[in-house]
């Protein structure tokens, strides 16, 4: 794993042995010609971990609206290369009030390598749900579960306003003349996601943009290859760890990378601990506190906790000053009017 | 978060030694946040300051199974509760070091 924590270059690696699949995720955020403007692109690959083994996966990528739409509305207008229920590219528009007129953030997805077979595709789902407004941003399983026979078995569920788009990645075998079932991602795929968030004289030039096309993978595998590169040269530099082939440089990276990877902003009520409420802990007000914090066990603890922060800050301190400040004032500005910092 | 406070301050005083205009970042950032340090320390030097002895802290509002203003909130304390003439070794430590860094 690598991970900068400047949301500019990572790599993570996922194995899952009972699926037989490999999954590297790379992402890397590309200069912008205005500083408003925002560019990134990353590639998503699958393979078999055991070669003689077929994979046994079918990956999904997710698009959706803030859990509290009044605050951020925006429109989502789906645009397909092929007017096919079984797509190969699939562009994404969302403009939102709170950007100019003409400032769209635009999302493509495409397959950029791989079987180029009819029957190996990039499935679109798109949906419009109240049950999304129950439930958290990590929560969308949740929803998947109440959907999964439509979601699993056809090949696009449309409707005009989505606050939903789900991108299935897999392979459709033919059945029989009538009908098809979904069979796993293939060997060795590869799919890019592009974003940019631009300001554009018409909406026409939103919709025309094409970011991703036939030399795209080349030109994004030689930009991981530099900013690896840049990313190893640093950890060398900052922690002192010069011998890259030896394993205390990948110990240092995959740790460092963790912890950075794991820097996120949360939003939620303070709590303190009232010995005369019953021993429980009791909301402070009913605003919500904005956090930027590490919280490197998300799957066991998922919120940031100051004791551990301190500890956490030591090596991010060493490794950005400006990421340290701002998780330092983002800690120091909860804290209450008589002193007392929020624990958690 | 006094650790890395105290690197900070470390690496600041280093800087000033090296480069006058590298401090400044360092220096903007303990300025800023300094009057907030000073709240906190007088939170813990006056709201968890222990009268049986001076000058020794102890977590309030623990029970006997969970400490929960402490970053070790499933260490092993008293079974009993003796609020207001127990001290805690690890508060202790952190008010030393708390103390030294003011």
């Amino acid at each position: 794993m690598q991970h900068d924590g400047r949301g500019t270059f990572a790599v993570e690696e996922i194995e899952d042995s009972e699926y037989n699949t490999r999954i590297r995720v790379e992402y890397v955020s590309l200069d912008a010609e205005d500083e408003q403007d925002e560019f990134w692109q990353a590639v998503f690959s699958f393979e078999a971990i055991d070669k003689h083994r077929s994979l046994k996966i079918v990956p999904f990528l997710y698009l959706r609206k803030d859990k509290d739409m009044k605050a951020h509305p925006f429109q989502i207008s789906i645009e397909r290369d092929e007017q096919s229920a079984n797509v190969q590219a699939v562009k994404v528009l969302q403009k939102s009030r709170e950007l100019d007129e003409n400032t769209f953030q635009v999302f493509e997805f495409a397959k950029v390598r791989g079987e180029r077979e009819d029957t190996s595709c990039l499935s679109l789902f798109a949906l419009n749900t109240e049950d999304l407004a129950e439930f958290e941003d990590h929560e969308v399983d949740k929803l998947l579960q109440t959907h999964v026979a439509s979601f699993l078995t056809e090949s696009i569920a449309n409707e005009m306003d989505p606050n939903i788009i789900l991108l299935r990645l897999n392979s459709l075998t033919p059945n029989s003349e009538d009908s098809k079932s979904i069979s796993s991602v293939s060997d060795g795929e590869k799919f890019m996601v592009s974003f940019t968030k631009k300001t554009f004289n018409r909406k026409r030039e939103a919709t025309n943009l094409r970011q991703i096309q036939e030399e795209s993978l080349q030109t994004f595998e030689e930009k991981v290859r530099v900013k690896d590169e840049q990313f190893r040269q640093e950890i060398s530099e900052k922690f002192g760890v010069t011998n890259q082939n030896d394993t205390s440089f990948n110990f240092t990276t995959e740790t460092v990378s963790n912890l950075l990877g794991s820097i996120g902003h949360y939003n939620g009520p303070l709590k303190r601990w009232m010995k005369s409420m019953g021993h429980t802990f009791v909301k402070t007000d009913d605003f919500m506190i904005d956090l930027l914090t590490a919280c490197p066990s998300r799957a066991r603890y998922a919120r940031g906790f100051s004791w551990d922060e301190g500890f956490h800050l030591l090596p991010i301190c060493k490794w950005d000053f400006n990421l340290c400040s701002e998780i330092f004032r983002s800690w120091f500005y909860t804290m209450e009017s008589d002193g007392w910092l929020p624990n958690e | 978060m006094v650790m890395p406070l105290k690197v900070l301050i470390e690496q600041a005083e280093q800087a000033k030694l090296d480069d006058e205009e590298g401090v400044k970042p360092v220096t903007g950032l303990l300025f800023d946040l300094y009057s907030r340090w000073v709240a906190w320390f007088d939170f813990y030097n006056n709201k968890v300051d222990n009268p049986s002895i001076p000058c020794t802290f102890s977590y309030r509002d623990r029970t006997a199974k969970a400490t929960s203003q402490s970053g070790f909130e499933d260490y092993p304390r008293a079974s009993n509760v003796n609020e207001l003439f127990e001290i805690h070794l690890d508060l202790q430590t952190w008010m030393i070091e708390f103390a030294g860094l003011m």
